[in-house]
């Protein structure tokens, strides 16, 4: 069953999970290329600022890559009205379990190419004394990443019209609210409110503002 | 005889229609034509028999099991064709096969193999490539292979041209002649299920207005050609319609006709014709009895 629906997902995703995957291999290795010598004195600075300078692609791409699985997962039953997955003899939560693991399957294989890509990278550079490598923790974080917004999403886009539109209310609720506040100079902004509480450190969302560092120190 | 299906006093309602009191039984082995006009609730009555939609009363057992406490279970036992294609349409006909023979134990390869080969299906080609009647066969043809015990067609042909329906009607009527499986077919094309269904039920306005073996439906509905200014009061049978037929002469149709009342019209105003009806005119002539029972004495 769940091949089967590893199937269906890669089907319906398959052209963003391939060009993620692209990129997930190649920004790494291309964040390490035109670097001086390891001999230059600068060599460090280079490394760092290289670094830094391509850290901020690493969330994006792993919130594309969960935008893509979460909104592709339920893609197809939305499209059918969900009646083929509801009279397939198998109970409602486990299909839930499948379509949330074959999107988390192709996840992992984006966080794969990432490591892949990371790990030709470091092999590329020579690393001066005082700053390491961090492939593997890249991609883990990339995938912790994927995994909390793929969640989230998920959930997300597979509610009911009824509930995603009370949602869109909210939303949109919340942004005019943002906006009377701003008007009347109260000084304080839902809508800002709003983010910090989903970035602040206690939120699982937090990693996606954690230093994504190939190289560091 | 069991019943492979058992609806009792079953309710639902959503703002503009509802179901009320619906009572139905689907014997085992039986062809049950499900008739009804288009938003009598026919599709609605498959999708809560199907654990597709929650009623608000009642009760539904399909195969002695209640929906929705055993749906697992029935689903793996039933074939189901919706009334509008329901398949991933990205998918190819191979691999919507071969997802669905992941859900389904019981998927016969052989059968669906024969299947496509008789339906000439484009194996390769997407679902959302395939003409109307490719989609149907193709629905019908996962139904029939994953070997259902009751075969759920909610208006299977419709929309189809001649050679497909009757391609499509054949290979389910060769499934069950094999299996002695229960189908419930819903249609609003009457000829269709007069040709192979041994059961009839009939859905108005949300409520059953009959449901009964096939030839006891058609045979006990006749028009007669009476003459004018016979009573109908205390006939043995239930007149449903009578109008003017020519000078000096009635039609009427009535319900519970045997042979021998023949002789209640007596010689005073003479029976002059028995005419059979075909179900098409039987069953308007029941929807029409059923919305106006006042008027079935006119």
């Amino acid at each position: 069953m769940f091949r089967a629906l590893l199937w269906t997902q890669w089907r319906e995703s398959r052209i963003a999970v391939l060009l993620l995957a692209a990129i997930a291999l190649v920004a790494p290795v291309l964040s390490m290329n035109r670097l001086g010598p390891a001999t230059e004195p600068w060599h460090a600075w280079d490394l760092l600022s290289a670094s830094m300078r391509w850290s901020s692609s690493y969330p994006i791409v792993a919130l594309l890559a969960a935008i893509a699985l979460a909104t592709g997962a339920w893609r197809p039953d939305h499209r059918t009205r969900h009646v083929y997955a509801l009279s397939l003899p198998i109970r409602r939560s486990r299909y839930l379990l499948l379509r949330y693991a074959a999107g988390l399957t192709l996840l992992l294989g984006i966080g794969a190419a990432l490591l892949a890509g990371a790990t030709i990278a470091v092999l590329r550079v020579q690393v001066p004394p005082l700053l390491h490598t961090y492939p593997v923790g890249l991609a883990l974080r990339f995938c912790m990443a994927g995994l909390v917004a793929y969640t989230l999403l998920f959930s997300v886009s597979g509610l009911t019209p009824r509930a995603a539109r009370l949602l869109a209310a909210l939303l949109l609720l919340l942004i005019i609210a943002s906006l009377v506040a701003d008007l009347l100079g109260l000084g304080w902004n839902p809508v800002e409110r709003a983010m910090d509480a989903l970035l602040s450190p206690y939120s699982p969302l937090s990693i996606f503002r954690a230093r994504w560092m190939l190289v560091d120190v | 005889m069991t019943d492979t299906i058992q609806i009792c006093g079953l309710e639902y309602e959503v703002p503009g229609f509802a179901l009320r009191d619906l009572n139905l039984t689907v014997p085992s082995g039986a062809v049950f034509g499900f008739l009804g006009p288009n938003g009598a609730g026919k599709t609605t009555t498959i999708r809560l028999l199907l654990g597709l939609l929650r009623p608000v009363g009642g009760s539904i057992r399909v195969f002695g099991e209640e929906v929705p406490k055993g749906i697992v279970s029935i689903l793996s036992r039933v074939g189901y064709v919706p009334e509008r294609p329901h398949l991933y349409p990205n998918l190819t006909v191979a691999e919507a096969l071969s997802l669905h023979a992941a859900f389904h134990r019981r998927f016969d390869h052989g059968l669906a193999t024969d299947l496509v080969a008789r339906f000439t299906l484009p194996m390769n080609r997407a679902l959302s490539r395939l003409s109307k009647g490719e989609m149907g066969k193709t629905m019908i043809l996962l139904a029939l292979a994953q070997r259902p015990e009751l075969l759920v067609l909610d208006e299977p042909t419709d929309g189809l041209d001649p050679v497909v329906r009757r391609e499509a009607l054949h290979a389910i009527l060769d499934y069950v002649t094999d299996t002695g499986a229960t189908v419930l077919i819903s249609s609003h094309l009457v000829h269709e299920l007069e040709r192979f269904c041994d059961w009839i039920g009939v859905l108005d306005q949300g409520t059953i207005v009959a449901q009964l073996p096939m030839q006891e439906f058609k045979s006990g509905l006749k028009r007669l050609r009476v003459t004018a200014g016979a009573s109908a009061a205390e006939a043995p049978f239930s007149v449903i319609a009578r109008g003017e037929a020519g000078i000096g002469g009635e039609v009427w149709t009535v319900r519970g006709w045997e042979p021998e009342m023949s002789a209640w019209f007596g010689d005073a105003y003479p029976l002059r014709e028995v005419m059979d009806l075909d179900l098409e005119e039987a069953f308007v002539e029941l929807l029409r009895s059923a919305r106006n029972p006042s008027g079935r004495e006119a």
